[in-house]
């Protein structure tokens, strides 16, 4: 097998956008619409396959939007195409995310037979006062449904998103959200902690003052309260923002933390290929007529190739987020110098994040401390 | 018999800024053929970016032109530029001094400002011949009949030739020209007499060492000669004698009636100081000339490195500033909050950001510069006088008799509709009326005296904002005089910052106290922590705020690979961070330092 890569499509459609959604989605889009992308992103697969020959794919993932949102047909319909295009490994991760109000039986065994073997449902809560203020789709039954079916259908590697730090979210209700989903013993669980994103309702509403924030110090507090809860419960808690029992780490997200190549396929999607970081136009009317044309429709002004300096730094900061952290033998290995050779100048703020206990280091390997996730961003921008 | 010196012109061009002083410059020398249209950048007179970006000319340039007549001799013209702003009155009135006449141009759009009728009396103080010019008349909003019977009335002088010009479009430089001729005298003196001749610039250069500029009342100048500076009682061998053409042109020697350029072993400008009086060692002329006078620091604030700077490069680049730089002084100095750095004098408002921004951008520095602050006299108990230019250094409240602060005298012109809301400004910051004149029917000059204290906060600011920009300012020193005044202190997390602290008079100090604790707030991001933001009288809190708590963006989701936005996000970051000064646990950008004091609509003042 030669190289290996991991490969993100993009599915842009939702039936409604929350009001948190800050993220390349359109809830106003027809059938045709749909349709009319679906084509786009499968010339663009042609097109993609053709330029990254003798590349294999352990991952994919789709993602989205709400890529449950459409049918089971275009589903099998784009993994064959992808089968088709890509060399894809025989123990390839294949994760579609979806929202529980989508995802019906029908989907759940076109999924099987098309050989995905990882849902990734975005729950956020299991509170119905806090998905309605979240302004969800689903409500908390709607889920529980979800999430049984796909069990029932065989799938063994299902991930629960959950969201803190929602307005009027008490610990409470996030305390039980957190042990119903322990009970449901998803192999995998992603909590994020709610941004404003601009452009939202939510960051329109806060600005003018409709919507409050929920306390820094709860906010804090919930993120710290889950991750206790998910590792006493067996799980590893292996990225900031993601938990899951032994053997079940996402390996498509792990490529981003570890300078691994991944290939973005559809709508506003990153690549990282060949040392080249770039971004699809997220103008649908541009992709369109790009791929249309015959040709990758790159953001042009995203072209970025990394440099050996950028690489090193990127690496830092990505792997920081990881329980493994920094490796530096691995360091070493990738860029031909010690990493105390290469951030020598960096030694005086890295001594003085271990002794205020924002990182540790053990076997050759540098990482955040619990406490060290809280300023991860101060302690990450050192390596950029 | 004619003489070398009937064929000479020396003059000045003065206006208001934006009056189009040195686009007019720029057409006599296009026309005089000493710039090559092509070869221009727009106004070739302000050759610092700086300048030419804001449109103001800050430093003299003095160029040496040849104009043929209609009566078809041949003319040189020597132009010295001078610079366009109040804060550099001596220098303008010391170039006025080596000149027999002043052209003045006057917006036709705008009329007569109050810093032109500065710039009018100090060439009337020097009995300059006044050649009023009417530019910028291609504007439809131009007004000219108005405008000349404006100079007729306000200044009293005659304005029926006054030349209609545009400069943009070069229209009417050519009756201007030959008006210069015509109008303005020839200089006289002897060049057989003793040397005599006046300092009006010198700058620095790499390859010459200091240039000075002079203009040769009597005598004559030449390479070799012994010269003496009168006032400073240094003695230089002249090395090179020349013209500026512009370019140093060397000639055998400088005449009197002749302007041009003499250098000497000399090394710090300081050494040829504006104003001072040139003659031969070996053969003295009896008199200096009359005007000298050392420039003198108004304003003070303190530079300190920012961030990672070093404070060798901060202390190399303000070395050589000061070599180019008479008026600008500096020494070392230690703040609590920001380490090791200087407390540095200039002019005026204006001079301390021109300096600052050349430190910015010809040497790359980043620095935080503390609150201006003027220089407070303090009468100890036991009778010392202190002179206070660091507010942190006001000694303890117990030991003060009294403080004196620097009262100046304002000129302010404005149109007629505003006098309303520049009186409550004035009266707000402590202003006495004098006198309230109407210069016509609808302008209006204000006389007020001013502490400089409140003048140099942002009283420009206000004043422009205030009057749509037509008010015009222009001061000038009076005394010192006793006033109540009081040391604010700023406390963040419970901490002094030193840097902060400023003399405020008593009236004020509750005022400015909250205006500073809000505009902190604004600037300082919000921390992990809350972080209490007070305003002190000694141990008494007058005003508090307090900057929320956040939680960083750490657990956000990083979405699909686009790891380009978290690394863009985290360079923010950093940025910021490097913009920043760790006070105790609270970090502060340095904005923080300058924003608390400039001009700002909303806060009532």
């Amino acid at each position: 097998m030669g190289k290996t890569f991991g490969l993100y499509i993009h599915i842009p459609f939702c039936e409604r956008k929350c009001k948190y959604c800050g993220f390349l989605s359109f809830d106003d889009c027809g059938a045709e619409d749909l349709n009319a992308y679906l084509k786009a992103l499968e010339a663009e697969l042609s097109m993609d396959s053709r330029k990254y020959q003798g590349y294999t794919a352990d991952t994919v993932f789709i993602g989205g939007g709400t890529p449950s949102l459409i049918a089971a047909g275009q589903i099998s319909e784009l993994i064959s195409i992808i089968r088709d295009e890509f060399d894809i490994a025989e123990d390839a991760e294949i994760s579609i995310e979806a929202n529980p109000n989508s995802l019906t039986n029908e989907k759940l065994s076109a999924y099987m037979d098309a050989g995905i073997n990882r849902i990734s449902i975005g729950a956020q809560s299991l509170d119905d006062k806090v998905l309605d203020t979240l302004g969800r789709i689903h409500d908390r039954k709607c889920f529980l449904s979800a999430y049984n079916s796909a069990r029932d259908h065989g799938f063994s590697n299902i991930n629960i998103d959950l969201m803190s730090g929602i307005p009027g979210q008490t610990m409470e209700q996030w305390d039980n959200t957190v042990s119903e989903v322990i009970s449901l013993k998803p192999e995998h669980v992603s909590f994020y902690s709610l941004q404003l994103e601009e452009g939202t309702p939510f960051y329109e509403s806060y600005k003018n003052g409709e919507l409050d924030m929920i306390d820094t110090a709860l906010d804090t507090e919930m993120y710290h309260e889950a991750v206790r809860a998910f590792k006493d419960s067996g799980y590893e808690h292996y990225e900031i923002s993601n938990a899951a029992l032994p053997g079940h780490e996402c390996r498509h997200n792990l490529k981003y933390w570890s300078l691994g190549e991944y290939l973005g396929a559809g709508l506003g999607a990153s690549s990282y290929m060949n040392c080249v970081r770039y971004k699809n136009e997220d103008d649908i009317k541009h992709y369109c007529k790009a791929v249309n044309g015959g040709e990758i429709p790159v953001d042009k002004k995203s072209l970025h190739n990394d440099t050996e300096k950028d690489s090193m730094g990127i690496y830092c900061f990505t792997a920081l987020r990881t329980s493994a952290g920094i490796d530096t033998r691995r360091f070493s290995e990738l860029f031909g110098k010690p990493f105390f050779a290469a951030y020598s100048d960096k030694m005086e703020a890295i001594g003085k994040y271990m002794a205020e206990g924002s990182l540790k280091t053990d076997g050759g390997h540098i990482m955040l401390t619990e406490n060290g996730i809280d300023v991860s961003n101060d302690i990450m921008s050192e390596f950029v | 018999m004619d003489s070398y010196k009937d064929y000479i012109r020396n003059f000045s061009i003065i206006a208001h800024i934006d009056h189009g002083k040195s686009t007019l410059a720029d057409r006599i020398l296009e026309k005089t053929g000493v710039v090559a249209k092509r070869d221009m950048k727009e106004q070739y007179l302000d050759n610092m970016d700086l300048e030419r970006e804001r449109g103001i000319t800050i430093k003299l340039q003095t160029t040496r032109l040849s104009y043929k007549a209609k009566d078809g001799h041949e003319y040189i013209f020597n132009l010295i530029d001078t610079p366009g702003h109040v804060d550099f009155n001596y220098e303008v009135s010391r170039s006025l001094a080596a000149c027999e006449g002043a052209v003045l141009v006057v917006d036709s759009t705008q009329g007569v400002e109050a810093q032109t009728l500065g710039n009018v009396y100090l060439a009337l103080d020097e009995d300059l011949e006044i050649l009023p010019v009417l530019n910028k008349i291609d504007l439809p909003s131009a007004h000219p009949e108005e405008v000349r019977e404006e100079i007729e009335d306000i200044i009293g002088i005659d304005a029926e030739e006054a030349p209609l010009v545009s400069a943009k479009e070069g229209t009417g430089v050519d009756d201007l020209l030959e008006a210069i001729v015509e109008k303005i005298p020839a200089p006289t003196g002897d060049p057989n007499k003793p040397l005599k001749a006046l300092i009006f610039d010198s700058y620095y250069d790499n390859y010459k060492g200091v240039v000075i500029l002079a203009r040769i009342f009597s005598g004559t100048v030449k390479k070799g000669d012994t010269i003496r500076m009168m006032n400073a009682g240094t003695v230089h061998e002249v090395t090179e004698v020349g013209t500026y053409s512009p370019g140093h042109v060397q000639c055998g020697e400088l005449r009197a009636g002749e302007v041009g350029y003499i250098c000497g072993s000399i090394k710090q400008v300081r050494d040829a100081r504006v104003g001072d009086t040139i003659t031969l060692d070996a053969n003295r002329t009896k008199e200096p000339l009359k005007g000298y006078k050392k420039a003198q620091s108004m304003v003070y604030c303190g530079i300190y490195p920012a961030g990672t700077e070093k404070y060798d490069n901060v202390k190399d680049a303000l070395e050589k500033l000061q070599v180019n730089d008479a008026a600008f002084n500096f020494e070392p100095e230690t703040s609590q909050a920001l380490g090791y750095g200087f407390r540095c004098g200039f002019l005026g408002l204006l001079h301390m950001e021109v300096i600052v921004e050349r430190l910015e951008r010809e040497f790359d520095l980043e620095v935080i510069t503390t609150a201006p602050s003027v220089i407070y006299k303090v009468i100890k108990t036991d009778g010392t006088e202190l002179m206070i230019e660091n507010p942190s250094n006001l000694p303890e409240m117990t030991e003060i008799d009294h403080v004196e602060e620097p009262v100046v005298k304002a000129d302010i012109m404005l149109p007629n509709d505003y006098v309303g809301s520049i009186m409550e400004l004035c009266q707000k910051r402590r202003g006495k009326m004098l006198d309230m004149e109407y210069l016509t029917e609808t302008r209006v000059c204000l006389h007020y005296e001013i502490p400089l204290n409140e003048v140099i906060y942002d009283f420009f600011d206000a004043l422009k904002s205030k009057t749509r920009g037509y008010g015009s300012l222009d001061y000038e020193f009076l005394r010192y005089e006793p006033s109540r005044l009081v040391k604010l202190d700023i406390m963040l997390n419970k901490e002094i910052v030193d840097a902060f602290s400023m003399i405020v008079h008593e009236s004020e100090a509750y005022a400015r106290g909250r205006s500073v604790c809000e505009k902190l707030k604004e600037v300082i991001p919000m921390h992990q922590f809350e972080v209490p933001i007070q305003a002190c009288i000694g141990q008494k809190i007058i005003a508090r705020e307090t900057v929320r708590a956040y939680r960083k963006d750490v657990i956000a989701k990083c979405y699909g690979g686009d790891i380009s936005r978290k690394k863009k996000l985290l360079e923010k970051q950093k940025e910021g961070k490097k913009r920043m000064r760790q006070f105790g646990s609270v970090e502060v950008p340095q904005e923080a330092f300058t924003a608390v004091f400039k001009y700002d609509d909303s806060n009532g003042k």
